[in-house]
């Protein structure tokens, strides 16, 4: 276990990352479509992509869309190699669990 | 789920081997049914318009070839249904998707719409000259089929989509040689071969799901 990312490493925040990492590389997702599809709270939600934004896997860019603002959620290049290296390690883990 | 926890405690916990896969799983099974469009469900919804629109001015056209009621009315109707249902489908998936392919996407909504605007005035021209009879049947069907064609294949080419290439190259062939037919044989041939080309095109997308 101590392998594993602890920042990819929580139900929350890898429920994040790994619905960001089944999109398309540069794709980003607007945050209530996020949280709708992840069904969490806009708190919940803000506080895991913090913890992420923090550690430099996901970026939030605010936009103005017509007169509405808009916060769009996208993994990084460095999110998405660490998201590959934790299922990488993972499985390794798992292959190895008796 | 974690709702009954403080926002910053809930989901912090640590999942075990098992359940962290399950998680993955789980979230990429989501998102492709979500945020994906489910190709199956365009072509399949194509296979049953082309399909049964052009067996219906099949069946219904005159002797001479020219389309028979009620053989147009169906053929528009399952037309019209079926870019409902495009339209709905790819803008429920897509919607708040962002980045290079969602405005390449924006971009090839406009190109559908101008070259079908294109394609309408062309029809309108042709009869405006009095084009009409089996002549007018031949280019009244290849020019729209044409623009789907073309559109198919450029898009394949944007976002490197063999699948989307090889249909409109079929799409493209099938209805240069289909106007060698004449009508009303090439409404048979369209049914067949052109649904049938987007029923392959589904059953492929389906299979590809799959493995």
């Amino acid at each position: 276990m101590t392998d594993l990312d602890p920042v990819i490493h929580a139900q929350a925040r890898l429920r994040v990352t790994a619905f960001l990492a089944a999109l398309a590389p540069g794709e980003t997702l607007t945050f209530p479509r996020l949280q709708k599809e992840l069904t969490m709270t806009a708190g919940n939600l803000s506080t895991h992509l913090r913890k992420l934004e923090d550690a430099g896997y996901v970026q939030q860019t605010k936009t103005i869309d017509g007169r509405t603002p808009a916060t769009h959620v996208s993994l990084t290049d460095a999110g998405r190699a660490a998201f590959e290296t934790y299922t990488r390690t993972l499985r390794t883990l798992l292959q190895g669990d008796p | 789920m974690d709702d009954h926890q403080p926002d910053d405690q809930a989901g912090d916990h640590a999942p075990d081997l098992a359940e962290s896969w399950a998680i993955i799983e789980a979230e990429r099974d989501r998102a492709r049914r979500s945020v994906r469009v489910d190709e199956r469900v365009v072509y399949g919804v194509w296979a049953v318009a082309w399909g049964v629109g052009y067996l219906a001015l099949w069946t219904w056209s005159g002797p001479q070839g020219e389309p028979g009621l009620p053989g147009p009315i169906v053929f528009g109707v399952l037309i019209a249904a079926a870019i409902v249902a495009t339209v709905v489908h790819i803008e429920g998936r897509t919607r708040g998707i962002g980045g290079p392919d969602a405005e390449a996407n924006a971009w090839l909504g406009w190109a559908w719409g101008i070259g079908f605007a294109g394609a309408c005035l062309v029809a309108g021209a042709l009869g405006r000259v009095g084009l009409e009879g089996e002549a007018a049947a031949i280019v009244y069907n290849a020019v729209p089929c044409l623009v789907v064609a073309v559109l198919y294949m450029g898009s394949a080419i944007a976002f490197h989509d063999r699948r989307q290439f090889v249909l409109g190259a079929w799409i493209a062939l099938l209805v240069g040689g289909a106007s060698f037919a004449g009508a009303p044989t090439l409404y048979l041939l369209m049914a067949l071969l052109g649904g049938g080309g987007f029923a392959v095109a589904a059953l492929h997308a389906h299979r590809e799901g799959h493995r």
